[in-house]
């Protein structure tokens, strides 16, 4: 369990980017963080894995204290997958830039598993090319791949849907529900409306630092739109109109609705 | 401690006397200090002109916090210029010689480059004659040093989650660490510039294409004051020099008395 | 002439690059009319807006055939500085188009090469920012503004040469959803009718209900021109690499289903 205790954070020693934010991340749950740009999602998913240390208050993870635990110690339980895959990228081929990071953390036969996750996220035939000449999808998943192959307790992603299309996109919501089988924790900062209310879980909305809103997936589709709006989020189509079937009395809750809207349109597309 | 600061030498709007100077009083001013600190030899003179400029920089720009952080990123290279001339020469006085004109110096550019933003700067260059295509490269590399350092923030940040440790182990390990920050930062810079070049000729930007600056400057009373009085008291020091360090010393060892009694 | 953008059997091979990144493309786009240019990252749309705004062929070399007019000019002939003057071109990434420290001296960069006297360059820029809403960004510096800020600064950084077009490459890929909402209000109302734009985005449901016509393009080729609701049977039938939102497909599916079963089956 990762718990971040009345956080407070300031870059500069003035503002505070980080005020008050407590959280607790379980194993086998999803949580989303969402909130418009500049709310302090990036700055508080940085205190993950220790890159930055609280001003105030504490992050324990497994019990460990980030101020007292080396960042490669904390990497190894909290894997954070940023926004720009190229910021990681140094190796000459896909799979040494894979086979590189099972060996920063140990792992046994590092390139016999560096292939085997290759495999995995469909991407052998990219196996000798350098990453920086993959599609801005292929970086991408390249870049989760990477940071899963090790099997770390807590996934982060950051805004994973970006320039993300299509096959992709399927390979990504893989990545995230064989992580939550397996017992982790995923936690994904986005603005997209759509992969949040694809699955039950947790949301949280920061705003200008602060916590403002803690509650479920399915509870966002109540919300009224000018509070979210607030928050920079806008409601999908399809939300509004699981609610106009509440409201209408087809359904009586929402109670796993947004996965089956998600799995239904799944099974269509393959009628 | 990773986080790669620059935001110490950052132009910052500010509502003080100092940034409403024309930038060509600035920059003319800064140079005199600059001058006077090479010319002069004598220590307590030295003393003098950080008092000077310590004053302009506080009262007339307001910079306390920031000067501050200023000084205390440059300590470790004033500390390593007193070291060095401290083993060549074995007298600590004599060494300091060296890092009081090394603070000098410092300062003399923060009275400019502190409180003037980049495009003002171009355009001073402008004036002074220089080509746009090298004003721009000023102004821009100016703009996007920060850009690179936050760059380089984040490529440690990603490095340091797949578990690299930067510093440790053996050279081949350290070299290796060291090219995985270095590759992305080059790839990403060159892209960048890149996208800078292709933004200069969208928006119309031609060699030796006719240009009027958008901002005019105009050098008004006050900047007229702030060079007179500067370069008055330069050339003070620099005749009377000899009498004012006998005054000042004096001053100072009457002090120093009047501290042991 | 109807036309604003009139390609002709255009092909593009980058420098040093293994495959063609445009292949054959024929394309007209109407003044006034909004269009919505999708396809899968890596098929070639930032590519042909390269080649609408004449980055293509005087910025990135490679081999070039066929033809591109663009309000009557043609872009192998003229060069980006003028095509500029036509066609405002946004693209991925704000913080790389921001040349200038201070907002106003950003927005009026390209008005300084073009003979203008001080006060005429000011007139221009406040009356701009005065239509965008941003009237109060005047002074500031670049670097403290948000994102949504920065990117309604470039925007009208592009207008003040008044274009007869506007580009915009994946504007919602640095904004919030909101902000998305923000910037399409600001285009409905600030954004002349007679002015064409021309939005590059993969993300289908912000933009759908938005433009008058899509524009899929896949390795290279157009795969489709029309309604954006067409486009969608057209998917419904071939295998594509687009993210359809959930509500489109889930309904276009049903109808499949409806109508191959009928509905009592």
């Amino acid at each position: 369990m990762i718990r971040v205790e009345n956080l407070w954070y300031t870059y500069d020693g003035g503002n505070y980017v980080l005020r008050d934010v407590s959280l607790e991340i379980v194993e086998g749950e999803i949580y989303y963080i969402l909130g418009d740009n500049g709310s302090g999602k990036t700055t508080l998913i940085r205190h993950l894995n220790g890159l930055l240390k609280p001003s105030r208050g504490r992050v324990l993870v497994d019990g460990l204290d980030t101020r007292e635990t080396p960042v490669s110690r904390l990497a190894e339980k909290v894997s954070i997958v940023f926004q720009n895959p190229e910021k990681m990228f140094y190796m000459p081929t896909v799979i040494e830039e894979i086979s590189t990071t099972l060996r920063n953390f140990g792992v046994e036969n590092p390139d016999q598993r560096a292939e085997e996750i290759l495999r995995e996220y469909g991407l052998s035939r990219y196996r000798d090319r350098s990453p920086f000449t993959l599609s801005g999808g292929e970086k991408r998943i390249l870049s989760i791949a990477i940071m899963t192959g090790w099997s770390p307790r807590y996934l982060v992603l950051d805004e994973p849907t970006i320039g993300l299309d299509g096959d992709y996109r399927r390979r990504l919501q893989w990545a995230i529900d064989r992580h939550l089988s397996r017992g982790g924790a995923v936690v994904i900062v986005t603005h997209d409306m759509e992969l949040v209310l694809e699955r039950e879980g947790r949301v949280v909305i920061l705003s200008g630092g602060q916590v403002v809103y803690r509650g479920y997936t399915q509870e966002l589709i109540d919300l009224d739109p000018g509070q979210l709006g607030r928050y920079g989020l806008v409601k999908p189509t399809y939300a509004r109109s699981t609610s106009y079937m509440k409201t209408s009395g087809v359904i009586r809750d929402y109670h796993g609705y947004c996965g089956v809207f998600a799995e239904v349109a799944g099974v269509l597309d393959n009628v | 401690m990773y986080r790669i600061g620059l935001e110490a030498f950052r132009f910052e709007e500010r509502d003080a006397a100092l940034y409403r100077l024309d930038p060509r009083a600035k920059l003319l001013v800064a140079f005199i200090y600059m001058v006077l600190t090479i010319l002069v030899n004598s220590q307590a003179i030295q003393l003098l002109i950080t008092a000077l400029l310590l004053a302009t920089l506080l009262l007339l720009g307001r910079l306390g916090r920031k000067l501050v952080k200023n000084l205390v990123t440059l300590a470790p290279l004033m500390t390593l210029v007193f070291l060095a001339n401290y083993l060549v020469s074995g007298d600590p006085m004599a060494s300091l010689l060296p890092t009081q004109k090394l603070l000098n110096l410092v300062m003399s550019l923060n009275t400019f480059f502190l409180t003037t933003n980049p495009d003002d700067f171009a355009i001073t260059l402008e004036k002074m004659g220089m080509p746009l295509t090298i004003t721009l490269a000023f102004s821009l590399s100016l703009r996007f040093i920060h850009v690179l350092a936050r760059v380089l923030t984040e490529i440690v940040e990603a490095q340091l989650s797949r578990g690299h440790r930067l510093d440790t182990g053996g050279i081949t390990t350290r070299i290796r660490n060291y090219t995985a920050i270095l590759i992305p930062l080059i790839i990403i810079s060159v892209r960048k510039s890149i996208s800078v070049a292709e933004t200069l000729e969208l928006r119309g930007f031609r060699e030796g294409a006719r240009h009027t600056p958008f901002t005019t400057m105009k050098i008004g009373f006050w900047d007229v004051i702030y060079v007179a009085a500067s370069l008055s008291i330069a050339t003070a020091l620099l005749i009377y020099g000899g009498a004012v360090e006998t005054a000042l010393l004096e001053i100072l060892t009457r002090h120093l008395e009047y501290m042991a009694i | 002439m109807k036309e604003i953008v009139s390609i002709e059997n255009l092909e593009f091979k980058y420098l040093g690059a293994r495959d063609k990144a445009l292949r054959g493309i024929d394309l007209r786009l109407e003044r006034g009319r909004r269009y919505l240019l999708v396809g899968a990252s890596g098929s070639g749309k930032t590519t042909l807006a390269r080649c609408i705004t004449g980055l293509i062929p005087h910025f990135y070399q490679g081999e070039y055939s066929g033809e591109v007019v663009v309000d009557g000019m043609k872009v192998s002939e003229t060069p980006i500085q003028r095509l500029a003057e036509t066609v405002g071109y946004l693209r991925q990434n704000p913080e790389e188009q921001v040349l200038m420290t201070k907002v106003e001296r950003e927005i009026a960069f390209s008005l300084e090469f073009r003979g203008l006297t001080t006060e005429e360059m000011e007139r221009i820029t406040r009356r701009v920012m005065e239509n965008l809403g941003i009237s109060h960004l005047w002074g500031r510096t670049t670097d403290t503004l948000s994102g949504g800020e920065l990117q309604k600064v470039v925007i009208a950084s592009m207008l003040v040469l008044e274009p007869k077009m506007l580009i915009l490459d994946e504007p919602s890929a640095y904004l919030s959803p909101m902000a998305v909402k923000n910037l399409q209000s600001l285009l409905d109302t600030y954004i002349p009718g007679q002015s064409t734009l021309l939005v590059i985005d993969h993300r289908l449901d912000y933009w759908i209900g938005f433009v008058d016509t899509v524009i899929y393009i896949d390795r290279g080729v157009v795969r489709y021109t029309g309604s954006p609701g067409r486009l969608l049977n057209l998917l419904g039938s071939e295998e594509h690499r687009l993210n359809i939102p959930l509500h489109i497909r889930l309904s276009h599916d049903l109808k499949q289903v409806v109508n191959t079963r009928g509905v009592n089956s």
